[in-house]
């Protein structure tokens, strides 16, 4: 590298040639390296970040499944809003058979829950939604 | 041969030693942003396996005592989960949960 930056012109005699075309497209070279290693580290920092998301947001919702289950068999009413207050998120729906419920705002990403359970009609589809 | 004493091939070393300095310490920036992002997505997915753990132990069995050296901290009466590493890092509980003396972690209420 050193070389290069230090290349002289023989052919010429002129030794002032500081910045040669080699030693110009390494440098380019260097840069765009630079940018695709820091562009592929940002990618990936991306993909982490979005992964825990997806695992927080997928397990919260089956949590709250199992929370909703629960007050079901205690009788009680789920309250969407007290859920969002709960949780922190934005938006909540629960969906029990062809009965759909929802509170909040939907935006951005809403990670949802499906089981069966069996109730006095049969088995019941059910789905969680926390976004 | 001429200019391997010069001035210039002086510069010249100290313009590359200037540019891999700048490199160096810009690659360490990008490599420190980027364990950060990633212990934080560790440390986030960590709790919300805790969380998740903490739920679905207090559906199962209601007052028992849940396993210990969780990395959550119960905050705001049981409600949270914080992460000890970083106390922005929390995850929602549907139990509320307590610390007893020996650390371990009960379930205060469904």
């Amino acid at each position: 590298m050193g070389d290069i930056m230090c290349k002289v012109n023989d052919d010429g005699g002129n030794a002032r040639a500081f910045w040669s075309i080699d030693a110009a497209f390494a440098l380019v070279l260097a840069v765009a390296m630079f940018a695709m290693f820091s562009s592929l580290l940002y990618a990936a920092g991306v993909m982490v970040a979005k992964g825990a998301d997806e695992t927080s947001g997928a397990l919260l919702s089956a949590r709250f499944s199992s929370y909703a289950l629960a007050q079901m068999e205690d009788g009680n009413n789920v309250d969407l809003n007290a859920v969002i207050e709960q949780t922190g998120r934005n938006y909540a729906s629960l969906r029990i058979g062809d009965n759909f419920t929802q509170a909040g705002n939907e935006s951005g990403a809403v990670y949802c829950t499906q089981r069966l359970y069996v109730n006095a009609s049969g088995m019941v589809k059910l789905e969680a939604c926390v976004g | 041969m001429r200019g391997q004493t010069s001035i210039e091939a002086l510069l010249a070393l100290a313009a590359l030693l200037c540019a891999l300095a700048v490199l160096a310490h810009a690659t360490k920036a990008q490599t420190d942003a980027f364990a950060a992002v990633v212990d934080d997505a560790d440390a986030r997915t960590s709790l919300a396996r805790e969380a998740f753990y903490i739920d679905l132990s207090a559906d199962m069995m209601p007052s028992a005592a849940l396993q210990r050296n969780l990395t959550g901290v119960p905050i705001s009466g049981g409600k949270w989960l914080a992460s000890q590493g970083s106390g922005a890092l929390r995850e929602p509980l549907f139990h509320k949960i307590s610390v007893d003396d020996d650390g371990g972690y009960y379930v205060q209420s469904k």
